[in-house]
């Protein structure tokens, strides 16, 4: 499926505030969204039936259905959900994460940042991370893309810096590809990073440091002259 | 606690205890005063004095030696008109030693009513007491006449008496006798017959003259602590050493409920959800565990109550946060900027409180975690928003965690040194026991009264330094209560050589 184009894509805010509603819906009007609010999920659930919407931006706590429960139903069949949560604490993201949602936001929020984020699910489409699909076998280490942690096969953590875990997320999701600095860069820090191409390197380093199975073979190759790969298989854990 | 003797209330138990102690205690020493033989008079007869004169050790019937002394003259002195009792013995040792009665000096240091009483016992005699003296009468067994002592002047002067008898035949005694005549009246006569060697005399001293004219010299032994003494004392002893055991027994059993109590109760201080405490044990007990319980429920009601309004208030602030954020954009950029810093200084300090109340309330999972790799991958993180911060790791640092809130502790920590001295290093290492995180800053430290006082929530340091940075004072309560919830602490102390150093301990996963 085609991801609808920006400008065509039609949002639904549902939050219990009706100044957030407002604000949210004409922000992302003047980018050139439809937008519109529900105040609850039967707002919400009214709406949808009448038209479809591309992403539903969801408070996490309504009176009524919650925003975990509404996630959990949209999960299913429904649009991606971008959580929105003035919790904005880790718990509250890897569950709303667990739930199904495609991702995940604190309250208060950067509009450009809803609106980049807005813009990565649409150009994901309908691909939105399983339930339960969540973590990835790298060899013999487990990768919570949820919660961000790296376990061995003994269940022993690693912890791993945002900038590594973003890193190893764009491998994850490129198996076997070769990706350049650059592509890495652009693609772990966002195209306006302001960060070096060094940094990636030591990011690697690092990564092939904590993903050292003991065996001596680096789980992330350097491809001579062309930039760096994932040596190991992919699994869903 | 599950003995159901220890549940009777401490007062009974106190009061029993005492009472089996001393009624045990009084049952061993009237035991020991039954079968033990009673104390021996400190008396001694002729024969063992002799022995004693002789240079021969004597132990008297109580169990200690005579004492002999050899000395150029005689410690007693010569009496003209001598004690009957002493005249006795003088002779009785004239006899036995063969000597002259100037020859032989005794002196009876004290004799009284008692002792006469116990000699004419002994003889099978009478004592009447008199003025000054009295009569002892040996005549009921036929063995002996009279003796008529008398003490001091002026007393009724010795009567006539019956003629000696002779000593049952075959008793192996021997009979003194002395006739007494020529006292004024003319009349008086005293015979004197005594069995000597059945008789033991009450403690004299006598010399007796050597054939080289220096005198022998035996006395009664000195010192008030006799033999008998010591075999008192050793029961008492005795009865102490079996007593102690069992008293620290019963101490021991009556302590531990309390004992158990108050462990409970510290556990309770440190973890607030640790289980309620067992109500079991003395009614003492029972009734301050129930206190306890309720007193938790109530402090945990109280606390939830606290966090959840702190929770709901900065939940609340989000919202017209939120909308300010957003309203924001429709400003000129250069307003638009400043609002959402301000904006997001405010959003630092309602994630510090809510984290502050919530570190309280959330627990997470807890898995074996590489503490190294949590500091390297903390610090890493500040380094992409371009903090100056490094950090050296022994590898392998394991501990038993919950990782986002070690995660928060750590990063407090080192947010903290970047903030406020400009960078951090840290440290990983390990000592017996224990993973040691340490960040060591280059600031200007902390006055010694503040090292402590800047743990405690929403505390605020100086005013300039605050200014600045706009914390809320509740990064290191929450570093302090993660830590503390895993076991460890963090402690701050100012550095040799200027700086500040966050030193977290965590226990070690086994």
């Amino acid at each position: 499926m085609k991801a609808p184009a920006p400008a065509q894509a039609r949002i639904l805010v549902v939050d219990d505030d009706p100044g957030i509603r407002d604000v949210l819906t004409d922000y992302l009007i003047r980018q050139g969204f439809q937008a519109e609010g529900a105040a609850d999920a039967r707002e919400m659930d009214r709406l949808l039936a009448r038209s479809s919407a591309d992403i539903v931006v969801l408070d996490l706590m309504m009176p009524g259905e919650d925003g975990l429960s509404v996630c959990r139903r949209l999960a299913e069949d429904g649009p991606p959900v971008i959580m929105l949560s003035a919790m904005g604490e880790d718990t509250d993201r890897i569950v709303g994460l667990e739930l199904g949602a495609a991702d995940y936001l604190p309250k208060p929020c950067n509009p450009r940042e809803l609106l980049a984020r807005i813009r990565a699910v649409l150009r994901r489409g309908g691909d939105r991370p399983q339930t339960g699909g969540q973590a990835v076998w790298l060899g013999a280490f487990r990768l919570d893309l949820v919660r961000r942690e790296l376990t061995d096969n003994q269940g022993s953590m690693t912890a791993l810096s945002s900038g590594e875990f973003r890193l190893l997320q764009v491998f994850v999701e490129r198996p076997g590809r070769i990706l350049t600095r650059d592509q890495l860069l652009d693609l772990a820090h966002g195209p306006t990073a302001e960060s070096f191409d060094r940094a990636v390197d030591v990011q690697i380093s690092r990564l092939r440091k904590k993903l050292d199975d003991g065996t001596g073979r680096d789980v992330i190759e350097t491809v001579r002259g062309e930039g760096y790969r994932l040596a190991v298989q992919v699994r869903p854990a | 606690m599950t003995s159901p003797r220890l549940s009777l209330p401490i007062f009974v138990q106190i009061a029993a205890l005492v009472a089996v102690s001393i009624a045990l205690a009084m049952a061993i020493c009237f035991a020991a005063i039954l079968h033990a033989p009673p104390p021996a008079q400190p008396g001694f007869t002729i024969d063992e004095a002799v022995s004693a004169l002789e240079g021969q050790t004597v132990r008297t019937a109580e169990g200690r030696s005579l004492k002999r002394t050899v000395s150029d003259t005689a410690p007693v002195a010569a009496q003209a008109d001598q004690d009957p009792l002493a005249r006795v013995i003088s002779l009785a040792l004239q006899r036995r030693l063969n000597l002259e009665a100037d020859a032989v000096r005794v002196r009876v240091p004290v004799v009284d009513g008692a002792e006469h009483r116990r000699i004419h016992n002994e003889l099978g005699g009478r004592w009447s007491p008199q003025d000054g003296g009295g009569t002892l009468s040996l005549g009921q067994q036929r063995r002996t006449e009279t003796i008529i002592i008398r003490r001091g002047p002026g007393g009724q002067q010795p009567t006539d008496a019956a003629p000696p008898t002779v000593p049952p035949p075959g008793s192996r005694v021997q009979v003194l006798t002395e006739d007494i005549r020529g006292t004024s009246e003319g009349h008086a006569r005293q015979q004197i017959t005594v069995f000597t060697e059945e008789l033991r005399f009450p403690p004299f001293i006598a010399s007796v003259r050597l054939e080289d004219g220096r005198w022998a010299t035996v006395s009664p032994p000195s010192g008030l602590w006799s033999p008998w003494h010591t075999r008192m004392l050793l029961t008492f002893l005795g009865t102490l050493a079996l007593l102690l055991p069992l008293a620290w027994l019963m101490a021991r059993r009556l302590a531990r409920p309390i004992r158990l109590f108050a462990q409970a109760a510290e556990r309770l201080g440190s973890d607030p959800h640790a289980p309620p405490l067992d109500v079991t044990g003395p009614a003492e007990v029972r009734n301050a565990a129930h206190a306890f319980n309720d007193m938790q429920t109530q402090l945990n009601r109280y606390v939830e109550g606290r966090t959840q309004m702190v929770a709901a208030i900065a939940h609340d602030l989000r919202t017209p946060l939120t909308r300010l954020r957003f309203r924001a954009e429709q400003a000129d950029p250069e307003i638009r900027d400043r609002m959402a810093e301000d904006i997001e200084q405010m959003n630092g300090m309602i994630s510090q409180a809510l984290s502050y109340v919530r570190g309280e309330t959330v627990r997470e999972d807890r898995v074996p975690l590489d503490l190294s790799a949590l500091a390297a991958s903390v610090v890493h993180d500040l380094n992409e928003v371009g903090a100056d911060a490094s950090v050296e790791a022994s590898p392998g640092v394991r501990v038993m965690g919950e990782s986002l809130n070690l995660r928060r502790a750590l990063a407090n920590l080192v947010e903290n040194a970047v903030k406020f001295a400009g960078s951090a290093q840290v440290t990983v290492t390990t000592e017996p026991g224990l993973g040691v995180v340490t960040v060591f800053d280059t600031g200007p430290g902390l006055s010694p009264d503040e090292l402590e006082t800047v743990f405690e929530p929403f505390h605020r340091g100086e005013k300039s330094r605050n200014r600045d940075t706009g914390g809320t004072g509740l990064g290191l309560a929450v570093a302090r209560g993660a830590a503390r919830a895993h076991g460890g602490d963090v402690v701050l102390f100012n550095r040799d050589g200027g700086g500040l150093a966050a030193r977290l301990t965590l226990p070690l996963s086994p």
